[in-house]
């Protein structure tokens, strides 16, 4: 077999899990991902030799799983601007973070968990898949994406937030968990009662 | 929280921060603090886990992909290889050589089922303008693409006369949307130093994309190409201004 489909299909899980998981409509996962290994493979010769083939692959991933969600890097929005730092900053904690072990609740949240993550924009995802399941660094990330660091750290902020939101939110209606009153006003207090030592 | 403990937390979490600074963290911490850390740590594993979770490339849609690939890429990989053994072949080189040159004078007027005229240069401004769908200028051609459905964007007029250098007069003159081995092409027209170029482009997919690879491995009047989103764009003119590449973005 060619080197270069070789080299794809190393990494082929990797690269449909990616798609899988980033386009909005599961159903076209398997077109998108075809296009994306077809053109790869049309632009082999664009490839250095030496350089980093995973992130190059998931560049041309991102762009297919942008276009099959119908949204342009121009729908990147603005993070950076002082005023979504200041609605960043205004959006409530969500409550799963005041829970006493939010994994368990993750656990326990099911299928819903993948119908949260695709009501994050493709921005969001990207950067989440890109950081958490890939492991790549934020470095790396903004190299793939074309975007600031700095808005790498605020894609990933701003999705997981809303990720948890979310997920606390169908947790509280399914009875998976239960608001505490008197257990998260302790927390506070003890919040409040270490800002006034330091 | 305040933004930048919030961007540190975040850093730690995502084990970004050098050993030093994970340790300046961790000391900073208090009691609840240390608590919610190590839950946000967690939450962020599972979430890893489970994204991860039966998402494995099934074979049948590896074979499926793989042949596809297999498909696409054989033809013009076989041209080139042809063609670069014919070039080593010395005699019969010039013969090839100067027949492609005349049959492609006699193609340049109207083209034919083997050179379709959307792949052929334009032999004048005034025969490009004449075709074209739209009014001259960098807005009406980008709407135009916009209308055929083209999820490419344009620079405007004042940026394309810096695409290529030592060139002059470089403007938009219109656009159209042709046909070509059954699909849709959208050609934009834009001149050069006085010259015509199109700058066609196809959707990956096409036939008419797989068309002008092979017509670009030929080294007929294409003068370069490359993959710009979805889209397989073209450079065709006698005249060299590969650069024009750079007039579109995603």
């Amino acid at each position: 077999m060619d080197e270069f489909l070789e080299k794809i299909e190393k990494h082929r899980s990797e690269f449909y899990r990616f798609v899988l998981r980033n386009v909005w409509d599961s159903g076209v996962s398997e077109d998108v991902f075809s296009q994306a290994v077809l053109a790869a493979y049309e632009n082999r010769h664009k490839y250095t030799p030496g350089t980093n083939f995973r992130a190059w692959m998931f560049r041309i991933l991102m762009n297919k799983c942008f276009v099959a969600n119908r949204e342009t890097a121009r729908a990147f929005e603005p993070l950076d601007s002082p005023a979504v730092a200041q609605a960043l900053a205004a959006q409530p904690e969500p409550r799963i973070a005041a829970l006493e072990n939010p994994a368990a609740v993750l656990e326990q949240c099911g299928d819903e968990v993948f119908r949260a993550f695709r009501g994050l924009s493709t921005a969001q995802r990207t950067c989440i898949l890109l950081r958490g399941v890939e492991r790549f660094s934020y470095q790396e990330i903004a190299e793939i994406m074309e975007i600031p660091v700095g808005t790498v750290m605020t894609h990933l902020a701003r999705g997981r937030k809303k990720l948890r939101q979310e997920l606390a939110d169908y947790a509280k209606e399914t009875g998976i968990i239960r608001e505490f009153p008197r257990l998260r006003q302790r927390e506070e207090s003890a919040k409040e009662n270490e800002g006034k030592g330091s | 929280m305040h933004e930048n403990r919030e961007q540190l937390w975040q850093a730690y979490v995502d084990a970004e921060l050098s050993v030093t600074e994970a340790a300046e963290f961790e000391v900073s911490l208090t009691e609840v603090e240390r608590g919610r850390l190590a839950d946000d740590m967690q939450f962020e594993r599972v979430l890893a886990e489970r994204l991860s979770h039966e998402a494995e490339c099934p074979d049948e849609v590896w074979e499926r992909t793989k042949a596809r690939v297999l498909e696409l890429g054989e033809t013009p990989v076989r041209i080139q290889v042809h063609l670069k053994r014919w070039y080593w072949g010395a005699a019969t080189l010039a013969t090839a050589a100067a027949l492609a040159f005349v049959i492609s004078l006699f193609a340049a007027s109207g083209g034919t089922p083997d050179r379709p005229t959307v792949i052929l240069a334009a032999s004048s401004v005034e025969e490009l303008a004449a075709s074209s769908e739209v009014d001259p200028g960098s807005d009406s051609a980008e709407q135009f693409l916009h209308e055929k459905g083209v999820q490419l964007h344009l620079v405007d007029d004042g940026a394309l006369e810096t695409l290529v250098r030592h060139h002059s007069g470089i403007h938009f003159i219109g656009a159209r949307q042709e046909s070509l081995e059954g699909d849709p092409v959208t050609e934009v027209f834009v001149e050069c130093c006085g010259l015509p170029v199109k700058v066609l482009l196809a959707s990956l997919d096409s036939n008419a994309a797989n068309r002008i690879g092979v017509a670009a491995a030929q080294n007929g009047d294409i003068q370069a190409t490359r993959v710009i989103g979805d889209y397989l764009v073209a450079v065709v003119s006698r005249h060299e201004s590969h650069g024009l590449l750079d007039m579109l973005s995603e």
